[in-house]
């Protein structure tokens, strides 16, 4: 595998980043952006802020990295380099399923869409009171709505 | 869930206004999840009640266990049992009762326990949704619903939202063929509708969109060696026929058969999906002596990789889950009640199906 070959990323604020063809091209839309001729220097991401679009060129790094053999400690590896890469906060989650949605990266969307389900799934409130304040937080976390009253209660 | 320094975010009011992304997180919740969820905005509760979402999440929906006749749940999974989404058939207060008749693709169809045939009513129920409607009485009085013989509720989630009811009545001869009629109810319509009467025979079926009886083929060894029916079912869109072959070559054997179908959803033949060799099942539990098999086929459940096959078997008092793939026995329950052990068919699988009807 040759590494000769770079390409220039650049995000949304105006950052560059240089990086390895072969890591690039891991994202389907970026691919197409080279073979349809119209990344000669450089692609710009303008949905992608900097912290997001490392965490991506990070993940694309390390499954470009590791040997694509059957190999059952390669395969664990990669799992449990997946799995260190969602425990993220939601917000953060939310940044890399626009990412990774923009960028047409299909393998993590999977786990990151379960990470987010299984933070908003919770406990399954007994109380109408309680199911209310679960509903008013979720819908928050959706809609982009500051509710004081639930935010000042511990769910 | 850890919420003190949550800040509503504009990636997530981006993810919540965009369908397509908010559908793939909804679709990996739980089903109560789900349910509870419908209430937190009007937008999200058309999305969930949506088809193009109940049916999605329906493709990965699971059967976590099954209905006796007398109402007593049985997890599949003795590991990490679940408890069903409801205890009791108390969806409608039938003076009578409720029983369970038969289960179908998540749908149950239940009929008022004791009581006259006056007062027998039939009801199909959503036990994951709780939605439930009365079937309209059979046309004709008492005189016609006294005749019932069969009542059978057909429900293909992805065909269709509608489900039909297919009602077998005896009809009085002169001679000695007994002669049937077949009424079908459609959800669709509302209505009874009667069949072209047929005349009685065996291994026949009948094809619900076509509205015809046809028959049904038999496995070749059904017709060489002495066989025993054991079960049949359906799992996952398979068709099941379990039969116990005697045969000099093989030995005493259970044959699970898979149907093979055309395209038009009419049956070719069976073919031999799964072999079980009676002394493996006489070796793993020595009070199956070999002198008197005290044992039923229960259910043949696929799972979504082949792996998670099994065969439910009733062996003296226990239930005994047999994987198929590694050809193991786990031991589901060891506190069988006199009524199942009479009837193994009276089992009614629990599916979760967020489908409305």
């Amino acid at each position: 595998m040759s590494y000769s070959k770079t390409i220039v990323l650049t995000n949304y604020d105006g950052e560059t980043f240089v990086v390895d063809e072969v890591v690039a091209v891991e994202p389907q839309t970026i691919e197409h952006m080279i073979e349809d001729g119209c990344a000669n220097t450089s692609i710009p991401l303008p949905n992608v802020t900097s912290k997001i679009l490392s965490k991506v060129i990070e993940h694309c790094k390390k499954h470009v990295e590791t040997p694509n053999s059957n190999e059952k400690a390669a395969k664990a590896d990669l799992k449990s380099f997946d799995f260190d890469f969602v425990k993220a906060d939601q917000g953060t989650l939310f940044d890399l399923i626009l990412a990774m949605n923009y960028l047409n990266i299909k393998e993590l969307l999977d786990l990151i869409y379960q990470t987010v389900a299984d933070m908003i799934k919770g406990k399954t409130p007994e109380e109408e009171e309680e199911m209310r304040r679960v509903n008013a937080w979720v819908f928050s976390c959706f809609v982009g709505v500051t509710c004081l009253y639930f935010k000042s209660k511990k769910m | 869930m850890e919420d003190s320094d949550h800040q509503p975010t504009h990636s997530g009011s981006l993810i919540g206004s965009n369908d397509d992304l908010l559908t793939e997180i909804l679709l990996r919740l739980p089903v109560t999840s789900i349910l509870q969820f419908k209430s937190v905005s009007k937008h999200w509760r058309l999305l969930l009640r949506h088809r193009h979402f109940t049916q999605r999440y329906d493709t990965l929906s699971k059967s976590p266990g099954f209905f006796t006749t007398d109402n007593i749940y049985v997890p599949y999974d003795v590991a990490n049992p679940t408890t069903p989404l409801f205890r009791s058939l108390d969806f409608y207060p039938d003076p009578h009762g409720i029983r369970i008749v038969q289960s179908c693709n998540g749908l149950l169809l239940c009929r008022t326990y004791r009581g006259s045939i006056d007062a027998r009513k039939y009801y199909v129920f959503n036990p994951t949704t709780k939605q439930f409607a009365i079937v309209p009485r059979l046309p004709g009085g008492y005189e016609v619903r006294k005749t019932i013989r069969f009542m059978g509720l057909a429900f293909h989630r992805t065909d269709c939202v509608h489900y039909k009811l297919v009602c077998i009545c005896s009809l009085e001869s002169d001679d000695d063929v007994e002669l049937f009629q077949i009424q079908i109810y459609s959800s669709d319509t509302g209505e009874w509708k009667i069949c072209p009467a047929p005349s009685y025979r065996n291994h026949l079926y009948f094809k619900i969109d076509a509205e015809q009886l046809q028959t049904l083929p038999l496995p070749v060894e059904m017709t060489v060696f002495q066989t025993v029916t054991m079960y049949f079912g359906e799992s996952r869109g398979h068709l099941h026929l379990t039969v116990l072959v005697d045969s000099d070559e093989t030995g005493l054997h259970l044959n699970v058969y898979e149907m093979l179908g055309d395209h038009s959803g009419c049956m070719l033949r069976w073919f031999v999906k799964y072999q079980l060799q009676l002394h493996e099942i006489c070796g793993a539990f020595p009070e199956m002596t070999c002198s008197s098999y005290d044992f039923d086929v229960v259910d043949v459940v696929r799972g979504v990789k082949e792996e998670d096959t099994f065969i439910v078997l009733r062996i003296s008092c226990k239930l005994i889950r047999y994987n198929v793939h590694d050809k193991s026995f786990r031991q589901m329950s060891d506190v069988i009640n006199y009524a199942f052990r009479k009837d193994p068919f009276a089992h009614h699988r629990y599916i979760e199906t967020l489908a409305y009807f």
